[in-house]
């Protein structure tokens, strides 16, 4: 029952200042990129209908402001999340050295009631850049953080040439949707049902 | 307004007269100039606009005070119905009170200092770079180093393709956002500034605009950018009251659909309204804005925006939907003109003392969950408080505010360090007394300046250790009691998940059990069948053979019964025999004495068919005889 209610998916996009986050959300919506995108001011937003393995899901997607202190207002937005994209820049050291900041940050804030399993997706965005020349975080380095976490899926994409990002969400998609059936675990009809079990079973002993 | 740009006027005049003696001597020479020409003397944008603002605004603090009301309702007309684009630079710096503010030459060594910065020597006069100075030179230096980079990114995404940012004006807007940095480090750069920056420096030159944007940061929305945003939040938690209160029909709505107001108002706050609204539409909430002096016109515009567009929200079937749905309608508010118009006069009702009230209601939740989340992350959080003491230093009357938010942040502390804090309270307003005092007796300005920016210092310094160490032993404890709850509540948990595995592990055995059970059961009966079958088919074989021993006892019966007959006959036949022997034999006793030749013969050949018929008989008979004295004795 829970499956069937739930057609909406929320997706949160979190990482450094100007690694592409809006790019990423855009280019994955409206199949566009430009490069005079704003500086993002809080939280934007943007939802698409999805289609995954014949159900259809209104995907929810909350394009964050990168600066630090803007954390502080997360708590409105990440809360009820599905998926967490966390997105560096491949030409940048330090986007990716803050990827365990925004991971923790984002665990403490949005509180998941399974943190060690919750789904991430990692993207290292900007690898058309240069040709490639300019990169600093090898794939190996990222897929080593990404075991280190608990397998987070990996993906190098460019949200200005498009590489990548279809592939990529669908694998938030298809991440944001494991969730679901850990958590129907943990819904009391289960354990009402094991109750009632044991309830007639005592009585049938009495 | 016109109380307001004279209380900064004379505030401002007190400051100047230890500064510098410039501007008040600029201000004597034009008190008697006539102020309505003063506005429309300013048409075009002028070089020497400094000495402009200072006009303007010491007209406004003049005139005010002996005419006139007609000259404040006259601008608030000319505010509420929007600024000529000419003037409006001119009369923003005017609203912030940019001439009382202003201290010469401190833009320039804001800028000037980051050479010296960047030798690592950090020797400077002024107030602002002494708070940084002692205690945390390198921190200080890496948080202007982050404020540096940030700003460098953000550079190309302000206003990207505006004519007016070009290399030079990226260049004038970076100095500008650095100095603003430099000069009120607790703040930083946050972006959303650049946006404003962007804004004033096309109304206005660089130094202006600097002083415009420090009076907008650090009176307007003061606590709203720093590190923790704090005001930012109380606010949106207070438009959400408003919001309840106005609306319930639309909030009940968003209930539903899980949509928080503050998702999509939080940014209009923050950037206060650009890059939301039409441009037209943001001049006009900008104009009002400077002009109350407070973020009242942040709510008010909020309130008729959702006014306009409740209706529609209201429509919208999920989240996703309302969402996007507000953020077009609201891009699309080009009727700048009923926009102020329902936010003035709709919304009245909502004003700063009331706005104060509810901040004051909603800021220690705030608060807590700001260290709620400081001790998640186990992160030092800074206070606000250093800016706050910076206005303090230049504006007096702030002082009320000040102990508001000591008084706040002691709430949340516990006993010993409430009391730490309010012996800090009365430390501040002694020192901001001796501060008065004392700068009677000092005879140079520059003393004065340096004395106070050691007494700053050294209470920012107890402010700080007294507050984070209040925080530090909060964090412990509520640490203390979260671990163990949590702790419990997961032993709880574990235990229970452990009782329902083991149930279910006894519930598959069972269920194993019975399988096995009923297979058994299955073969058992199975077998049973077989052995039915068999004793059936075993009667069946029974009953066939009685059946053909009964059919050979009849048949042997019946031969019996024939066998007698024939016997009896075999009897008759032997005695017929004998009887006609008998007779032939007195016969031939009768015939014998008269032998004829013909009797010879007929005797010859009677004697010949007699033998014959013995012959005949005779083993057949005996046969048969013998026979029958056999058979009797094995039938039973």
């Amino acid at each position: 029952m829970a499956s069937r209610r739930r057609t909406l998916l929320k997706v949160i996009i979190l990482g450094d200042s100007g690694v592409g986050k809006t790019s990423l959300m855009n280019q994955y919506v409206n199949k566009k990129f430009s490069n005079q995108y704003k500086a993002t001011i809080g939280a934007d937003f943007l939802t698409k209908e999805v289609q995954f393995e014949d159900r259809l899901f209104t995907l929810q997607i909350w394009d964050t402001a990168g600066q630090e202190r803007f954390q502080s207002l997360g708590v409105a937005f990440y809360r009820g999340a599905d998926c967490c994209v966390l997105v560096y820049d491949v030409n940048s050291m330090k986007s990716f050295d803050n990827l365990n900041n925004w991971r923790e940050e984002f665990l403490i804030q949005a509180s998941p009631s399974d943190p060690d399993n919750f789904p991430f997706v990692l993207l290292g965005n900007k690898v058309d850049v240069d040709g490639g020349n300019s990169r600093v975080v090898s794939e190996k380095k990222a897929k080593a953080w990404c075991a280190s976490k608990g397998n987070i899926p990996y993906f190098e994409t460019s949200a200005k040439d498009g590489i990548n990002v279809e592939e990529a969400f669908q694998c938030i998609v298809k991440n944001a949707l494991k969730n679901e059936p850990e958590e129907e675990l943990y819904m009391p009809d289960t354990v009402d049902v094991v109750g009632g079990n044991r309830g007639q079973g005592s009585s049938g002993c009495c | 307004m016109g109380l307001r740009v004279e209380k900064k006027y004379l505030s401002a005049g007190r400051l100047q007269s230890k500064e510098s003696t410039h501007l008040v001597t600029v201000e004597e020479s034009k008190v008697s100039a006539d102020s309505d020409d003063e506005f429309y003397d300013a048409d075009k944008v002028d070089p020497s606009q400094e000495v402009q603002s200072g006009d303007v605004n010491a007209e406004i603090g003049n005139t005010n005070q002996e005419e006139t009301y007609s000259l404040k309702e006259e601008l608030e007309c000319l505010v509420h119905g929007g600024l000529p684009m000419a003037l409006r630079g001119e009369l923003w710096q005017a609203f912030v009170g940019v001439g009382a503010r202003r201290v010469e030459g401190y833009y320039g060594s804001l800028l000037a200092s980051e050479g010296e910065l960047e030798d690592g020597g950090c020797s400077d006069s002024l107030a602002s770079e002494g708070v940084d100075e002692r205690p945390e030179v390198l921190s200080a230096f890496s948080a202007e180093e982050k404020c540096k980079g940030q700003i460098e990114k953000d550079l190309p995404r302000t206003f990207p393709g505006h004519p007016a940012l070009d290399d030079v004006g990226r260049n004038a807007l970076r100095r500008l956002l650095l100095a603003y940095a430099r000069h009120n480090p607790t703040v930083g750069y946050c972006q959303a500034m650049n946006f404003f920056a962007g804004l004033l420096l096309l109304l206005m030159p660089e130094e202006n605009a600097f002083w415009t944007l420090a009076g907008i940061i650090d009176d307007y929305f003061d606590g709203y950018f720093s590190e923790e945003m704090i005001e930012s939040q109380v606010d949106q938690l207070v438009l959400e009251e408003l919001v309840r209160e106005k609306f319930p029909k639309l909030a009940n709505h968003l209930d539903y659909l899980g949509v928080e107001v503050a998702w999509v108002t939080g940014p209009w706050f923050l950037s206060i309204f650009t890059n939301v609204l039409p441009w037209e539409s943001v001049l006009r909430v900008w104009d009002v804005l400077l002009f109350d002096g407070n973020r009242v016109m942040l709510f008010r515009t909020a309130l008729a925006l959702l006014e306009f567009y409740g209706p529609a929200l209201v429509t919208t079937k999920d989240a996703g939907d309302a969402v996007t749905l507000l953020q077009s309608l609201a891009g699309s508010t080009f009727d700048s003109s009923q926009l102020v118009l329902t936010a003035r006069m709709g919304y009245q009702s909502v004003n700063e003392t009331g706005l104060q009230d509810l901040r004051n209601k909603h800021r220690p939740s705030v608060m807590l969950s700001m260290e709620e989340r400081a001790k998640g992350l186990g992160v030092c959080k800074e206070s606000g408080l250093a800016s706050k003491l910076y206005n303090f230093k230049r504006e007096p009357e702030q002082l009320v505010s000040i102990n508001d938010s000591a008084d706040q942040m002691s709430d949340v502390a516990d006993g010993d360090v409430d009391q730490e804090g309010d012996s800090g309270d009365v430390d501040d307003m002694y020192g901001a007394l001796t501060v008065n005092s004392e700068i009677d007796s000092l005879p140079d300005p520059k003393d004065q300046v340096t004395w106070l920016k050691f007494e700053l210092c050294r209470l920012l310094e107890e402010r700080r250790s007294a507050v984070l160490r209040a925080d530090e032993l909060e964090t412990a404890l509520m640490e203390m009691v979260k671990q163990d709850n949590r702790r419990q509540l997961s032993a709880k948990a574990e235990q229970l998940e452990h009782e329902l595995s083991e149930l279910k592990q006894a519930l598959s055995d069972k269920q194993e059990q019975e399988q096995a059970m009923f297979q058994l059961v299955m073969r058992v009966e199975q077998e049973l069948k077989f052995a039915e079958e068999a004793r059936i088919s075993a009667e069946q074989d029974a009953a066939a053979q009685r059946y053909a021993a009964n059919v050979l006892q009849e048949k042997y019966e019946e031969a019996m019964a024939s066998l007698a007959q024939m016997e009896n006959r075999a009897v008759m036949a032997e005695t017929m025999l004998e009887a006609t022997l008998q007779y032939q034999s007195s016969q031939q006793k009768a015939l014998s004495p008269l032998p004829s030749p013909r009797a010879s013969a007929q005797d010859d050949s009677f004697q010949e068919s007699q033998s014959r018929r013995i012959n005949l008989l005779g083993p057949f008979s005996l046969s048969w005889r013998d026979k029958n004295k056999v058979v009797p004795r094995h039938l039973p």
